[in-house]
């Protein structure tokens, strides 16, 4: 692998990190919490509480 | 026995909806281990009241297979709501939220050992008119405190299905399961009924809140006691208000009995409890006089002024000590393969950016974290043990005579020591408390208590500072109980602080209960501990690892002139800028450019200072062998051959992440929780500066003794 692919490779696999760290940071301002990370409601119970959410 | 005058028909069945069963009690009645008994849904099971915090839903079947959802309501002694999360029990179940469907049925679970107490709920929830179950928990603790619970005599009282159990055991689920499975079940037909000179109110509300507010006659009778008897002063989002018209209507019957000087309302309540102690008088049979239990001759012990504090110190030992020598092993065997594993890559890949990016970034930054796995296990072990006996109800009474002393509520003993394992959770479980301003010093504070995100820091500091070769166990131990203790007494100070300056209060009261205690339930512990695994290696394989690969490209980028060595391209990257800028604030605390790197990294969350690290002594290290990263901070020195991380630095930087508020998510959280960025700003700076200006008297003071 020579070096001038690596080097795309890497810058690549950068811009993919930091659109999905600001992918996710723009979705916790909607939906704010720990989303999950800190053992707050599962995303099984909240299916189970939309399910029962007043139509 | 002849049916109260406002009991008719029963509610419409319903059809072939998913039935919804409310599961309400007091708390600590161990409703929580029912509910994960019941759902199959793993939470949090613990043995202090006030666990359950929010809503939380689950699906269990009927013996014919059919679901039935289940709605786990938060703990609640009566209807009359004290606080946030009582609130909402009362609102499901009045159906005044719009947002969840009102209960179809209503599981209601009682702890058997303390019958005459839980009963009260019991009493208000029969006059919802709804379908009830009742569940007698603790059947075998009642029994060994000496209580014959006749189970068929309340059966026939009350007329509903009554079914023991003991939760923990799953002893009496299949008979619950065969009671919920029926689609007939009878109505409450308890005895009590309105005092004659309160009726007309009664009636006059209820009739109202038919009218007007659209609700059934048998829950606006009940509404009409509940408003009658409380001032419903705690009302939350989500909460439908009373129309005018009731609320006029109420307003005068106060007013009236107010201008009469008859206190009506505790009439109500009185009537209620003598109903209630009749009925328990003939459910429950005392076997002569009982001696003191064996939960309370080692309560006699571990509650005690002294001896308490001291069992309590012994068991934080013991949780230290455990954490360092037990992960020991565990932790030598991944640091040492998270190191072949960055050789093998080295040794099998040409030299360039991805070779690097995956070498110093992706391995040397997440493999920096994964390396703390067995102590965070560790730890999570031991509060679950904790819990599960009931202990951990104990170091909350004796901890409350301290909180006291600071004007923090007894409730908030729990968010407090959530806090130790996450701020967040223990933020939102402040949602218990009351009192607004003993919540909010309680939000202010929850934060100093270190969470387990900063153990790899601790660990890795003292690690730096301590090599394993020179030192004791002991001093390792004693450091890292000073850091906690730390925290604990700066929370404990700022709440000080707080409650008599920016949010004066009144002294807060706390009613404790202790529950007895138990065998631990390991099944509980061993899923807890899995769980927080998950959680940590799930946040070591995305937030980290997205962090680590970005901090590569920053300390990579841009590339510096050939020639030049791995300090001098570090030194002019996009990271040693920031770094080099940083240099002079954090330069009185004895730190340099690099561990300003970290410092800034770790806003994200604290332990992004480990990887920091990682990445940024690994892009340092021309060698062909990755060295860990303990022997690589050892190795750093200063442009003049000064060592950096001293143990004077090491000490300060410690110092530091005990107060500094290095989390966006927990800003996040207290920003949803206050409704705005005000406190969350404030927050973030009195600890940032806080923990400055702690760290600069413990680097200076230690400079100048000559350290």
């Amino acid at each position: 692998m020579s070096p001038q692919f690596q080097t795309l490779a890497a810058l690549v696999l950068v811009a993919l990190a930091t659109a999905w760290l600001v992918r996710r940071s723009l979705a916790k301002r909607k939906n704010p919490g720990c989303g999950g990370d800190c053992g707050c409601a599962s995303s099984e119970v909240k299916a189970a509480a939309a399910k029962i959410a007043r139509p | 026995m002849a049916l109260p005058s406002h009991i008719a028909a029963a509610p419409a069945s319903t059809g072939s909806r998913t039935p919804i069963y409310a599961l309400v009690g007091n708390p600590n009645c161990g409703k929580s281990t029912l509910f994960n008994a019941l759902t199959g849904l793993k939470q949090k099971v613990g043995n202090y009241p006030g666990v359950t915090v929010e809503k939380k839903v689950g699906t269990t079947y009927s013996q014919h297979g059919q679901p039935i959802t289940v709605i786990d309501l938060p703990g609640t002694y009566s209807l009359a709501a004290r606080s946030p999360d009582e609130a909402v029990t009362r609102d499901v179940l009045l159906g005044r939220r719009s947002d969840t469907a009102q209960p179809d049925r209503i599981l209601c679970i009682v702890d058997a050992t303390n019958l005459e107490r839980n009963l009260y709920l019991v009493h208000q929830i029969l006059d919802l008119g709804r379908p009830v179950i009742l569940v007698m928990n603790m059947m075998d603790l009642a029994a060994q405190a000496g209580l014959n619970v006749r189970v068929a005599r309340l059966e026939k009282e009350l007329g509903i299905p009554v079914i023991a159990c003991e939760a923990v055991n799953g002893k009496g689920l299949v008979e619950l399961r065969v009671a919920m499975s029926r689609s007939d079940l009878p109505l409450a037909r308890h005895a009590w009924d309105v005092p004659a000179p309160i009726a007309p109110a009664v009636s006059e509300l209820a009739a109202s809140l038919v009218e007007h507010d659209r609700k059934q006659p048998l829950i606006a009778r009940a509404e009409a006691l509940l408003l009658l008897t409380d001032q419903d002063s705690v009302r939350v989002a989500g909460s439908t208000p009373l129309s005018p018209r009731t609320t006029e209507i109420l307003h005068h019957w106060q007013k009236r009995w107010a201008a009469e000087g008859t206190d009506w309302a505790g009439t109500l309540v009185n009537s209620r409890y003598e109903a209630i102690g009749q009925l328990a008088s003939d459910v429950v049979l005392r076997a002569g006089t009982v001696g003191p239990t064996s939960s309370d001759k080692i309560d006699a012990v571990v509650t005690h002024p002294v001896w308490g504090w001291l069992v309590l110190g012994c068991v934080m030992t013991l949780l230290f000590v455990s954490i360092f020598t037990l992960a020991q092993a565990p932790m030598d065997w991944i640091g040492t393969h998270t190191a072949l594993l960055a050789d093998w890559v080295k040794s099998h890949m040409m030299a360039g950016d991805l070779r690097d990016l995956l070498t110093d970034g992706v391995i040397g930054g997440v493999g920096s974290v994964v390396t703390f796995l067995p102590q965070i296990l560790i730890l999570f072990f031991f509060i679950g043990l904790l819990e599960s006996t009931g202990y951990m109800a104990r170091a909350a009474f004796i901890m409350d005579r301290l909180m006291g002393r600071v004007g923090l509520n007894g409730k908030s003993f729990i968010p407090l020591l959530s806090s130790y394992a996450c701020a967040i959770p223990g933020i939102m479980a402040t949602r218990t408390i009351e009192d607004p301003k003993d919540r909010l010093v309680t939000i202010l504070v929850a934060p100093l208590m270190s969470c387990s995100a900063r153990l790899p820091v601790y660990l890795l500091m003292i690690a730096a500072l301590l090599p394993n070769d020179r030192v004791s166990l002991g001093a390792k131990v004693g450091i890292m109980l000073l850091m906690y203790t730390l925290g604990t007494v700066g929370a404990f100070g700022f709440a000080w602080l707080f409650k008599r300056t920016l949010l004066k209060g009144a002294p807060p009261l706390m009613i404790m209960e202790l529950p007895p205690y138990r065998l631990p339930g390991l099944k509980d512990v061993a899923l807890q501990m899995l769980e927080r695994a998950g959680i940590f290696l799930r946040r070591a394989g995305t937030v980290i690892l997205g962090i680590s690969i970005i901090l590569w490209f920053l300390a990579a980028y841009p590339k510096a002139p050939a020639g030049a060595t791995p300090t001098q391209q570090l030194a002019q990257s996009f990271a040693g800028r920031a770094g080099h800028a940083l240099e002079p604030v954090i330069k009185p605390l004895g730190f340099d450019w690099q561990i300003g790197i970290g410092l800034i990294s770790s806003f994200a969350a604290r332990e992004v200072f480990v990887s920091t690290m990682g990445v940024v002594f690994n892009a340092e290290s021309s060698e062909e062998n990755t060295a860990p990263l303990r022997d690589a901070l050892k190795a750093a020195r200063w442009p003049d051959g000064r060592v950096l991380f001293t143990p004077l630095v090491c000490l300060s930087l410690m110092v530091f992440y005990v107060f500094a508020m290095q989390c966006m998510s927990t800003i996040a959280v207290v920003k949803r929780e206050t409704n705005g960025w005000k406190w969350p700003v404030f927050q973030t700076l009195y600890m940032t500066g806080t923990a400055w200006v702690l760290s600069f008297i413990v680097y200076q003071t230690g400079h100048a003794l000559g350290f």
